[in-house]
């Protein structure tokens, strides 16, 4: 009996493709190719771009840093606290980003909780770059970590028993055995925490404001040109989803394909 | 059977298993009896890998172990070649004799030619023979073996563990080896049969 | 995008698109509206910037209130509005927090002259943004501004929060919080408030003209909106 899904459920699944696709054509659709030179080589552009790259790519690197003791903590823990912590974890992507960007300025804001502390010493993170990368790591961390604690959980403790009898210890095991294992999980959840920290908006502008060249990233340069050239704000729209297509295109043969060949194992 | 002399006395009581079992002096010790007896449970506690277990040894715990479970586990992300390395690193060799002692293993359980592939490109016989070669690698004092030669195909498992025999005696290490095999128990120092 | 008719017949709620320095007077435009007309009226509010792509996509509104004449100019140019009438003038001026920082401005100047002081303004895109660039530049003066925020009541909210030292909003959108310092432009520049029908909709008209009539214009000067 062939695998083929019924018609109903080709039809029902048609409803989201279409639902997803369709902006994603128009975009393309609509794009004014002849003003595509000028659009994005302008110094507006150009900017948001190199700031958009810069700070995604380190609130990713911020992610993973954190993110795989943090994911390695909740994996191995049972109790009360690692309960709580995994709400924490979780919370931003419940919030509306705008919400964490008010919550963010509440913390670390001038007049904020840790932020008055950061004052004294003469540093301000609203209205900086470092600000930016802030409120990018904070709604993008629970995506990285989300992907890497499921990994982690699926993995077969056995192998870390094994290396734990050859006598290495627990960190040795972390980074020789278990991260090598969830090498494609923690590659897709950097990529997802990537792709969540380059569109983020509602946070950044709140808690970061917006500044040509020092804060204001491709889709707050998008939201600003839909009030002066909507034809432009098109233009690096396109950007923002061509970028993002291209990563996921190029990555997904990486993780599919290692993951294939551990299940024919 | 055996003299009074015991390497250790192993005690574990858990909600399906109650064991207790003493290691015999000898060098090699092969490990039988049916299946759900405790066979890997045994091999377990004395890996250390039981926190309820009591082990009692008699000269000290071992310095070093090297451990071949029973599904092998291979770490999936690196070559053969580094799998045998792994527990050469763990145990804090250096560089020059790691790779020159896996040349050494890797011809020894003949599968020099698939040196750089991965876990789940070779068979199990073969991925067996890495794990065994694992187990070895850094000399340790007590070796641990969970039915070690079972996915070795009939006519080469003679060869492999008169290989590994030989070691062990050259090595001086202790090992306890849990088998069904009758060609293992035969060329074990003593057998203990371990009952439900 | 509003929803039209929740709970009533289509008709029911008319939605009028203001810029958002008319955040505090709506409430008392909307009464005399509901009084003088006699239909529900919903005020919401945006960068009137944002206005023209809105209209285009459709936006159910069916009056328009613009902070400044060059936004209504491009809404007219585009015919999508009729012609429009001016509401009120409104002027730039400088705010600041209570901060020592912030009480040694004392002039546009001081402003761009201070290195610490963390200022805010808005982006120019929006009137108030545009205004605030013709301002410095007919007084020859140069600012660094933090950042550029996308309408006047978020730049003032910075200043509120105690994010930011000072920033440059609109004398009616100052007055809303009596607790901050005000400190006056000489030679500020102003900017027309104006309001027209959104072409084809019903009750443009009617609306249009209570909001030129002299209850109205009470209204605006109560809350420091000077005559246009």
């Amino acid at each position: 009996m062939k695998n083929r899904p019924p018609r109903w459920v080709i039809a029902m699944a048609a409803v989201p493709a279409i639902v997803l696709g369709a902006p994603l054509f128009a975009l393309l659709w609509r794009l004014p190719w002849s003003d595509l030179g000028g659009a994005l080589t302008s110094d507006a552009a150009k900017s948001a771009l190199g700031l958009s790259l810069i700070t995604s790519v380190s609130a990713t690197a911020l992610c993973v840093l954190f993110g795989l003791p943090l994911a390695w903590m909740l994996s191995t823990g049972t109790g009360v606290t690692t309960r709580v912590v995994r709400a924490l974890c979780l919370l931003p992507i419940v919030l509306p980003p705008v919400v964490g960007g008010v919550a963010l300025l509440l913390a670390f804001g001038r007049r904020g909780v840790v932020g008055q502390w950061l004052a004294d010493l003469g540093i301000q993170l609203s209205f900086s770059t470092a600000g930016v990368i802030l409120a990018q790591f904070f709604v993008a961390l629970p995506f990285f970590v989300l992907s890497v604690e499921a990994a982690l959980r699926q993995m077969d403790i056995e192998f870390a028993e094994v290396a734990h009898v050859h006598g290495a210890s627990p960190t040795r095991v972390f980074t020789s055995v278990t991260v090598p294992s969830i090498a494609p999980a923690i590659a897709a959840g950097a990529v997802l925490a990537w792709a969540r920290a380059l569109g983020e908006f509602g946070a950044t502008v709140t808690f970061a404001g917006s500044l040509e060249g020092r804060t204001q990233t491709l889709p707050l340069a998008v939201f600003n040109l839909l009030e002066s050239d909507p034809a432009d704000a098109v233009v690096l729209s396109a950007v923002l989803v061509v970028l993002a297509v291209a990563v996921l295109v190029a990555l997904r043969d990486r993780w599919f394909g290692v993951l294939r060949s551990e299940v024919q194992r | 059977m055996t003299g009074t002399r015991v390497t250790a006395s192993v005690e574990f009581v858990r909600s399906d298993l109650c064991l207790q079992f003493d290691v015999p002096d000898v060098p090699f010790v092969a490990l039988t009896g049916p299946n759900g007896a405790g066979k890997t449970s045994a091999l377990r506690c004395l890996a250390g890998l039981e926190e309820a277990a009591h082990v009692t040894w008699s000269d000290g715990e071992p310095k070093s172990r090297g451990y071949l479970p029973q599904r092998v586990m291979l770490y999936p992300a690196m070559s053969l070649a580094d799998n045998i390395a792994s527990s050469m690193r763990f145990a804090g060799l250096d560089k020059a004799s790691i790779s020159e002692r896996t040349a050494e293993l890797l011809d020894l359980v003949d599968i020099a030619a698939l040196a750089r592939r991965r876990p789940h490109e070779v068979s199990g016989g073969q991925r067996q023979r890495a794990g065994l070669a694992r187990a070895i690698a850094a000399t340790p004092a007590l070796l641990l073996l969970d039915e070690p030669f079972s996915a070795i195909d009939v006519d080469s498992r003679a060869r492999v563990r008169a290989r590994i025999i030989e070691h062990i005696a050259e090595s001086g290490a202790r090992c306890v080896m849990a088998t069904h095999d009758p060609n293992d128990l035969a060329a074990a120092d003593a057998v203990s049969i371990l009952l439900p | 995008m509003g929803i039209v008719g929740c709970g009533g017949s289509s008709a029911s709620v008319v939605d009028v698109l203001a810029a958002s320095s008319y955040t505090d007077v709506a409430d008392e435009l909307e009464t005399l509206l509901e009084d003088e007309l006699g239909i529900d009226i919903r005020f919401s509010f945006g960068s009137s910037g944002t206005f023209l792509e809105q209209l285009n996509q459709g936006a159910p509104a069916a009056v328009v209130i613009t902070a400044n004449g060059e936004t209504m100019r491009r809404l007219e140019s585009a015919e999508l509005v009729d012609a429009s009438i001016a509401m009120n003038r409104n002027e730039l001026i400088i705010v600041t927090a209570d901060t020592t920082i912030g009480q040694s401005i004392n002039s546009l100047a001081d402003l761009a002259a201070s290195g610490d002081a963390v200022t805010v303004v808005c982006a120019s895109t929006a009137p108030c943004g545009a205004a605030t660039d013709q301002l410095l530049k007919q007084a020859g003066l140069t600012l660094s501004p933090a950042s550029r925020e996308p309408n006047v009541r978020a730049t003032l909210t910075k200043v509120i929060l105690g994010e930011a030292d000072a920033a440059i909003v609109y004398r009616t959108d100052a007055q809303v919080r009596p607790d901050l310092r005000f400190v006056e432009i000489t030679d500020t520049v102003d900017v027309v408030g104006r309001a027209a029908s959104v072409t084809g909709k019903a009750n443009g008209a009617n609306i249009i003209e209570v909001l030129g009539s002299a209850a109205a214009a009470e209204i605006l000067a109560d809350a420091g909106f000077s005559a246009p």
